[in-house]
C-alpha cells in the first residue's frame, strides 16, 4: 500500500510509479518545481492547492474506460499543462473545478448557474480550448497557444462569468 | 420500436455512470456529453418506453455486471443534436434501441461549445433503487 506523506510532491512520486531520483518526463519536473515552490511562502499555497486539484482528478482517471464507456485516461502532457495554467491563475480569480474529459483532456470549469459557464480544456499538446455560454448571449468558443501567460481573451471570458456571481 | 431513422422528436437518454458528471444543483456537465476517442457518444432511444422500461435498459444493456454503478441519465430531445449539426446513428439491430451521436467537428474548442448546448438541453434523472418503480 502507498504510504501519504505531508508533502503531496513524495506521494505524486509515489503514486506515478515514479522513481525520485529519475530525472526524465514532464510530471517528474513539475514535482520537482512543486518541491521548490514548497519552500516559498509566498506562493506555496497557492502552487500546493493547484497541484493537488489536478492531481486528484488525474490519478483518479488514468485507467481507459474510467467513465465506463471508452474514455481515454488522461494524459500526462494534459496534467501539467493545467497545472502551470492554474499556477499562472490571478489570485483574485475564484479556483475552477477541474474535470476530465473522455478523450484523456483536462478541463477548468467555472460553473455560475446553468447558461452562465466557462471552461479551458488542455490536451498536452500547446493549445487551450475553450468555450463558454453566457446567459441569453451569443455563446463564444476559440484556441490559443499555451504561453507565459494566461492569454487575455481567457481571463475575460473567465472575469465574464465571474460576474455572475 | 423506433423507426431507423431518429426523429428530431424523439427522446434519447445518455446514461451516466460517474457521480461527478451531476453537479449538486441537478445539472449535467457538459464534460459527460463530449465525444468519446472514437468520436462518437453513446446514447439510448426511449421512445415509447415507461420510466420503469428505460431504468431497466441500462440494467440490461448498460451495466448488467455492476448495477451499483449506474448513477443516473440525461434525457435530450434528439432536435437539439441536429440543430448543432451532428448526426444520430442508430444501431443496425433496432431492437437494442441504441444509437451513436456522431458528425462531430474536428476541433475540440467546437465539440465542447456543442457539449455544452447539449448538456444544457438536457434534463437529468437521477438513479434509485426506486427509481424504476416510481
Amino acid at each position: 500500500m502507498t504510504t501519504l506523506t505531508a508533502n503531496p510532491a513524495y506521494s505524486a512520486f509515489e503514486v506515478l510509479g515514479l522513481s525520485s531520483t529519475s530525472s526524465q518526463g514532464p510530471i517528474h519536473e513539475l514535482v520537482r518545481k512543486q518541491s521548490e515552490h514548497f519552500d516559498e511562502p509566498a506562493t506555496r499555497q497557492k502552487n500546493r492547492e493547484s497541484f493537488d486539484a489536478v492531481f486528484e482528478v488525474y490519478s483518479t482517471h488514468c485507467e481507459p474506460g474510467w467513465d465506463g464507456y471508452n474514455a481515454n485516461p488522461l494524459s500526462q502532457a494534459a496534467f501539467k499543462e493545467a497545472v502551470e495554467f492554474l499556477r499562472k491563475l490571478p489570485s483574485t480569480i475564484l479556483f475552477p473545478e477541474v474535470v476530465a474529459e473522455p478523450d484523456g483532456d483536462i478541463s477548468l470549469e467555472w460553473y455560475m448557474g446553468n447558461n452562465f459557464l466557462f471552461a479551458v480544456s488542455f490536451a498536452g499538446k500547446g493549445l487551450i480550448s475553450y468555450a463558454g455560454t453566457f446567459g441569453r448571449g451569443p455563446s463564444v468558443h476559440g484556441r490559443e497557444f499555451v504561453s507565459e501567460s494566461i492569454p487575455q481573451s481567457i481571463l475575460e471570458n473567465i472575469r465574464r462569468v465571474l460576474l455572475q456571481r | 420500436m423506433p423507426n431507423s431513422p431518429v426523429s428530431p422528436e424523439e427522446e434519447l437518454s445518455k446514461y451516466i455512470l460517474q457521480k461527478g458528471d451531476i453537479r449538486g444543483n441537478g445539472t449535467l456537465k457538459y464534460q459527460s456529453m463530449l465525444p468519446g476517442p472514437d468520436g462518437r457518444r453513446s446514447v439510448f432511444r426511449i421512445y415509447g418506453l415507461s420510466e420503469d422500461e428505460i431504468w431497466k435498459l441500462a440494467l440490461e444493456k448498460v451495466v448488467p455486471q455492476r448495477p451499483e454503478s449506474l448513477v443516473g441519465r440525461a434525457d435530450l430531445l434528439a432536435e437539439i443534436v441536429y440543430r448543432h449539426q451532428l448526426t444520430i446513428l442508430p444501431d443496425e439491430d433496432l431492437q437494442s434501441r441504441h444509437a451513436d451521436i456522431a458528425g462531430w467537428p474536428q476541433d475540440k474548442d467546437e465539440k465542447m461549445s456543442i457539449a455544452q448546448a447539449l448538456a444544457e438541453g438536457a434534463r437529468v434523472k437521477r438513479w434509485t433503487s426506486q427509481a424504476s418503480r416510481s
